[in-house]
């Protein structure tokens, strides 16, 4: 039903993943680079805000396209339906165009769509008695359980692995890219715990970077972190599981 | 290259072992990973996530592999908008935004 591309950015897999830890650094200050370089300076911004006020329907037609479905996704672990979800949606946007007027550029234009995003779909889950217990996004600071199985770590000496992550990742990319691989990630994906699913999202899928998150998400830069590094574990893991198995 | 970098592990463990060196564990390392990747260690844990990454056949997988697992859930990750839902904002945006100001409340 979904159109989707299965391609991967090889070039920057490769970049990472051509081992040694001399490219880890460099990936490590490419990604702050990058967390750097995808926040719009403030004058673009201002002028995007400008064309908003303005009635420009290109830029809001940019912005949906943007964020729309992001949003749904994010609507969704609040909700019960994906009707309820759409309709949080919809009532977002209509926020956004009438509140961009007093919208206060102290925060980034998608930060504060976000937020008004979250708002709605924690009232409207509350309503809907489906606001569970505010789980790990308020509550995620504890470390909680090792990420990774210690009974891999009992190597002598003891920390070290005994149970080493497989080759998989040495797999063709079209093993990689397999229908059946692709719907076990979505699946796993789907099953993290709301407060991973959320930044996950927002991180890794939207390429936010960690202070907008934290501002969105109303969450400190420690329990951003924790929460990211739960859900990339949780999903190595279950793609680990699943070709291990094979 | 890999040889090197087993033989360095080999000899750095030697050392902490006797505590000579200050040097991480596996388990250690794999806890520390994202706060390596997000810039958010010490200069003092940084330098011992690199040198523990350099000696180990095995951390550095692990770290490729969480690269790999975003990126392939990247590829399950669709952005795109059912074309009903993009009409209706968009008209909604016209008649919110194309009002004269003094019709506004
Ligand atoms: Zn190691």
């Amino acid at each position: 039903m979904r159109h989707m591309s299965y391609r991967l950015a090889w070039h920057s897999v490769r970049y990472t993943l051509c081992a040694g830890a001399v490219e880890v650094e460099a990936v490590a200050d490419d990604e702050e680079t990058r967390s750097h370089a995808a926040t719009p300076p403030a004058s673009a911004e201002g002028l995007l805000v400008d064309a908003l006020r303005g009635g420009d329907e290109r830029v809001f037609a940019s912005l949906i396209d943007k964020h729309t479905s992001a949003m749904l996704r994010l609507a969704s672990l609040y909700v019960p339906t994906r009707a309820v979800a759409e309709e949080v949606v919809q009532e977002t946007w209509l926020a956004v165009v009438r509140g961009v007027d007093s919208f206060e550029e102290r925060s980034s234009l998608r930060t504060w769509i976000f937020r008004i995003l979250l708002n709605k779909a924690k009232s409207s889950g509350l309503a809907e008695r489906r606001n569970l217990p505010l789980d790990d996004l308020d509550g995620g600071e504890a470390e909680g359980p090792p990420v990774v199985d210690p009974a891999r770590f009992t190597g002598l000496p003891r920390g070290y692995w005994s149970s080493p992550p497989n080759h998989w990742d040495e797999l063709p990319e079209e093993r990689l890219l397999a229908r059946e691989t692709l719907a076990l990630v979505e699946r796993a994906m789907e099953s993290l715990p709301r407060g991973q699913r959320a930044v996950f999202e927002l991180r890794d899928l939207q390429h936010w970077t960690a202070a907008e998150v934290c501002e969105a998400l109303g969450i400190t830069a420690a329990n951003q972190r924790v929460l990211l590094h739960r859900a990339r574990a949780r999903l190595r893991t279950s793609v680990e599981e699943y070709l291990d198995a094979r | 290259m890999r040889a090197e970098r087993m033989l360095r592990g080999a000899l750095m463990k030697a050392l902490a072992l006797v505590g000579l060196h200050p040097w991480l564990t596996c388990r250690e390392c794999v806890r520390l990973v994202t706060e390596f990747l997000e810039g958010a260690l010490s200069p003092e844990d940084r330098a011992l996530v690199l040198a523990h990454l350099k000696g180990c056949p095995h951390c550095p997988r692990y770290v490729r592999q969480i690269e790999l697992a975003v990126q392939l859930a990247g590829a399950t990750t669709s952005n795109s908008v059912p074309p009903a839902t993009r009409a209706q904002l968009l008209d909604a945006f016209r008649r919110e935004r194309h009002r004269p100001p003094e019709e506004e409340t």
